[in-house]
């Protein structure tokens, strides 16, 4: 079990990133058009002075369950310990075991 | 020394079928699998909370999920389903419009339905639950162990057996207890086990209770 601090602050972080998404990505659109050095220092800085949680690099995936940052699977949002427990429960729909 | 593997998820797709029956694309699977969890938590939170008192168990035996594009179907399987309905009328409304709150779901129609079972203490959810009172209220744990086992053989199951881990009567030393009456063929595959591992907290220590029983199927 993760820290509930940690937690809400990763949830702040995917707020934010949702928040600030379409201005980012405008930005950098713009960046990558204008072919003058200086008005893309501008447009650089503009991008800086966004909240820096708002950068989608700075998220990270956590267990839905415990908020393991660590071993956690993709398809599924949840760590492999988790994950072996649900499954064990048949509380996931379509996953078997495989035994021959 | 030979390992016990969970006999549910041993026998998912032969004899033991999911609690959750949906389709996702890939994408959205873990979407699924939380709205899943929040549901079985609400649900959870809101029986304990109303049944009535004097039980002191919760009484569900498992909460099916059933999802369509539109719809989402909730069937709780419970033994006594009295308990909570008995006393106010519009609870299964009430518990109905505090899952839809939680999900947030605008596009989606919420069903919730009790379903009784016809023989409680022949599931092993319900059995640990009152195994647990009777550990709780510091019954000794060999006579609450038979006790439930009387109450299984009346509910005409094939076998059961009964495992109690820890500090049992509030000795020093943990130990492992364990009875069995009947068949437990917990290698045979096409035998339909049903499992329940849970965790008593007493003022000793944490007591782990872990029941299978071989239903009889027809």
């Amino acid at each position: 079990m993760a820290k509930k601090s940690l937690i809400y602050r990763e949830k702040k972080r995917q707020k934010l990133e949702k928040k600030y998404h379409l201005i980012r990505r405008s930005l950098k659109k713009e960046i990558s058009k204008i072919p003058s050095l200086s008005e893309k220092w501008k447009i650089h800085g503009k991008l800086q002075s966004l909240p820096r949680n708002s950068a989608p690099t700075r998220l990270h995936r956590r267990c839905f369950s415990t908020g393991r940052p660590r071993a956690n699977y993709r398809d599924f949002g949840l760590s492999g310990h988790i994950l072996r427990e649900m499954v064990q429960a048949c509380l996931l729909p379509g996953a078997t075991r495989s035994s021959w | 020394m030979g390992q016990k593997i969970n006999p549910l998820g041993f026998r998912l797709g032969t004899t033991q079928s999911h609690h959750s029956l949906w389709f996702a694309q890939p994408k959205k699977y873990s979407e699924g699998l939380e709205e899943d969890k929040k549901i079985r938590d609400c649900i959870k939170n809101y029986v304990q909370k109303n049944i009535r008192i004097s039980s002191g168990m919760e009484g569900i035996a498992r909460i099916e999920i059933q999802k369509r594009i539109d719809l989402i179907q909730i069937i709780i399987y419970m033994g006594f389903p009295k308990l909570l309905i008995e006393d106010k009328p519009r609870r299964v409304e009430e518990l109905q419009m505090n899952v839809q709150k939680e999900l947030n779901c605008v596009n989606r129609k919420l069903n919730i339905a009790i379903t009784r079972i016809s023989n409680p203490y022949g599931d092993p959810n319900i059995l640990a639950e009152f195994i647990a009172g009777q550990l709780k209220n510091r019954v000794s744990f060999r006579k609450a162990m038979k006790k439930a086992i009387e109450l299984t053989e009346q509910a005409n199951t094939k076998g059961i057996q009964v495992q109690i881990a820890g500090r049992i009567d509030g000795k020093e030393i943990a130990r492992v207890e364990w009875i069995r009456e009947g068949r437990v063929p917990l290698q045979t595959i096409e035998a339909k086990i049903d499992y329940c591992s849970y965790t008593v907290r007493t003022i000793y220590g944490v007591l782990g209770i872990k029941i299978w029983i071989f239903v009889d199927e027809e």
